[in-house]
């Protein structure tokens, strides 16, 4: 899966989470828009779902194991969490870390 | 004279009167008696003297009632272990220090052996010396080992010399659990008659209670769930049916309301017990309430902290293998988290089980009763999860009828979801099991059994 593979999937599974809120459902989904906080796109709860969606879906594509939300993305000193970009970034490096190890 | 001439009065006041049907076939009191004087004198021959520690190996057959109740007259320290705990069988008999085991086979032949053993615990020699009979029970460990609770069986006895209906009951909790035990005593002290079943497949039970006209049916929220979705109460006739009583584990109140349409007939009634504290009596408001008033004669109750707090006169002695957990008053926290309406109380669900999302509590039996309703959806158990976002997040494992594409079946979930719960309980996660999600004693079974070895085959 290369990043914009990961891009697509983040925008489609947001897609889906966002149907059932019409307040924000067809908002446009792009690099920078906003995740969680200020202008967010997610509360709390369904930035949780969003996170866990996209590990089932990736670990089931790529026979991976890997986890988005842990200590270590908690740690981070800018939250991956932030933006569409910035997700898309921290998955991307999640998955070539995964690939060392196993290499 | 015995603990239980009392019964044994009773018995023969009924000779005639079958007190089970065992595949398919009745065993009259009369039967019962002459079998109990036999094992007294099997018992003799062998020389099992009072206040030895027997396991009895058996399930609920007309032999291993009538030694059963040689075994209490007798004094001595019952130790029932059934088929459903057989890997744990050797680790129960040495945590109860068994001196005899007295096995009887599915054919009804019974073999006697003795073990090496001396009893050391303190509790049981306590009891030994006051020459009353025990009864010793394993709780299920859903929550982590098993823990051996001793009772003295006199205080268990006690309730039962209130003579009440004489009714046909049909067994379904094992006999090595209090449920079991207490259905047992209050049939036989009502010198009532026990149908027993093979197999717990809602089918064969249904097909019980038409063909022997059972008039109580002691279960389980998990089968009344199953009896719903097999349909096996079209297939049957349960007119019969004068009391269904549930217990073990919270009722999802759809399950309850299904329930109460296809059994119109039925008294509907909570039940109450802890291996640690035996069966209150107990009384639901309505049918189809799950408000229910718990006590009785024996038992006071208090609320601390929304959880229920026992004090009985029946409470075990305590634990043979971990520390007593009474407080210095005698009050048992049963660990239930309830809510209050005046003299009735709600059962939430464990305290332990509670899922505690950024500081907001779900109970898995809650939202468990909600997915049920969901097309396509067999089965469902929710359990928490920890999560570095919110603490911990709903995970809920799904049993399906037909398969379904695991994405697109997230989707269903939260669109079902969103009008009928509080966003926090909507499970974030949401996985598709192959495996069946309930115990031997159909106990909804929240831990999830190892990663590695087993045949939890999960779709994420």
């Amino acid at each position: 899966m290369n990043r914009s593979d990961v891009m697509d999937l983040i925008v489609t599974t947001l897609q889906d989470l966002l149907a059932s809120d019409p307040a924000r459902a067809g908002l446009p989904i792009e690099e920078g828009t906003r995740l969680y906080g200020p202008e967010g796109l997610l509360d709390s709860l369904r930035l949780v779902s969003l996170v866990l969606d996209l590990e089932q879906e990736i670990n089931d594509r790529m026979d991976t194991a890997i986890t988005i939300a842990d200590s270590r993305a908690m740690s981070q000193q800018r939250s991956p969490f932030r933006s569409v970009g910035s997700l898309a970034d921290y998955i991307v490096r999640l998955l070539a870390d995964e690939q060392q190890q196993a290499a | 004279m015995g603990c239980l001439t009392w019964l044994f009065e009773r018995f023969a006041n009924e000779p005639s009167r079958n007190f089970m049907i065992w595949r398919d076939q009745p065993y009259t009191y009369a039967w019962l008696i002459e079998r109990v004087r036999e094992w007294e004198t099997r018992l003799d021959a062998a020389d099992v003297a009072p206040g030895t520690v027997v396991a009895l190996e058996g399930d609920y057959s007309p032999q291993v009632v009538a030694l059963m109740l040689a075994l209490i007259e007798r004094g001595t320290i019952l130790v029932p272990l059934t088929a459903s705990v057989e890997v744990h069988k050797e680790e129960f008999k040495q945590i109860a220090e068994v001196q005899v085991v007295i096995a009887i086979d599915t054919n009804e032949q019974s073999s006697i052996s003795r073990r090496p053993t001396e009893v050391r615990n303190d509790l049981t020699r306590k009891l030994i010396a006051s020459g009353d009979p025990g009864l010793v029970l394993f709780s299920s460990g859903s929550t982590g080992k098993s823990k051996a609770a001793l009772h003295n069986f006199i205080g268990l006895l006690e309730k039962f010399k209130t003579p009440r209906h004489s009714m046909i009951t049909l067994t379904f909790l094992l006999l090595d659990h209090i449920g079991g035990i207490n259905t047992l005593l209050y049939v036989l002290s009502n010198t009532g008659c026990v149908v027993t079943v093979e197999d717990r497949d809602p089918d064969k039970v249904c097909a019980a209670i038409e063909r022997h006209r059972v008039e109580v049916l002691p279960t389980s929220p998990t089968f009344l769930n199953l009896l719903l979705i097999s349909e096996a109460y079209k297939r049957h006739d349960l007119s019969s049916l004068k009391r269904v009583t549930y217990g073990t584990e919270p009722m999802p109140e759809h399950t309850l309301q299904r329930i109460h349409e296809i059994l119109p007939q039925a008294e509907l009634l909570q039940t109450y017990g802890l291996s640690e504290i035996g069966i209150m009596r107990s009384k639901s408001r309505s049918s189809n309430s799950l408000w229910v008033k718990v006590g009785g004669e024996d038992f006071e109750t208090r609320i601390q902290d929304g959880t229920l707090w026992i004090k009985a006169r029946s409470a075990m002695l305590g634990y043979l293998n971990a520390p007593s957990p009474f407080d210095a008053d005698g009050w048992f926290n049963t660990g239930d988290a309830v809510e209050v309406d005046g003299e009735y109380i709600r059962i939430l669900g464990r305290t332990s089980e509670i899922i505690n999302v950024g500081g907001q509590k779900v109970y898995p039996a809650e939202v468990e009763s909600v997915l049920l309703q969901m097309p396509n959806v067999r089965d469902v158990a929710v359990t928490g999860e920890p999560n570095p976002i919110t603490g911990q997040i709903v995970v809920a494992r799904f049993n399906l009828f037909e398969p379904e594409d695991v994405a697109q079946f997230r989707k269903r979930v939260r669109d079902f979801c969103r009008d009928r719960m509080a966003a926090f309980k909507i499970p974030a996660r949401i996985l598709i099991v192959e495996n069946e999600q309930y115990s031997q004693r159909f106990k909804k079974m929240r831990r999830q059994p190892a990663a590695t070895g087993g045949t939890n085959h999960e779709s994420q």
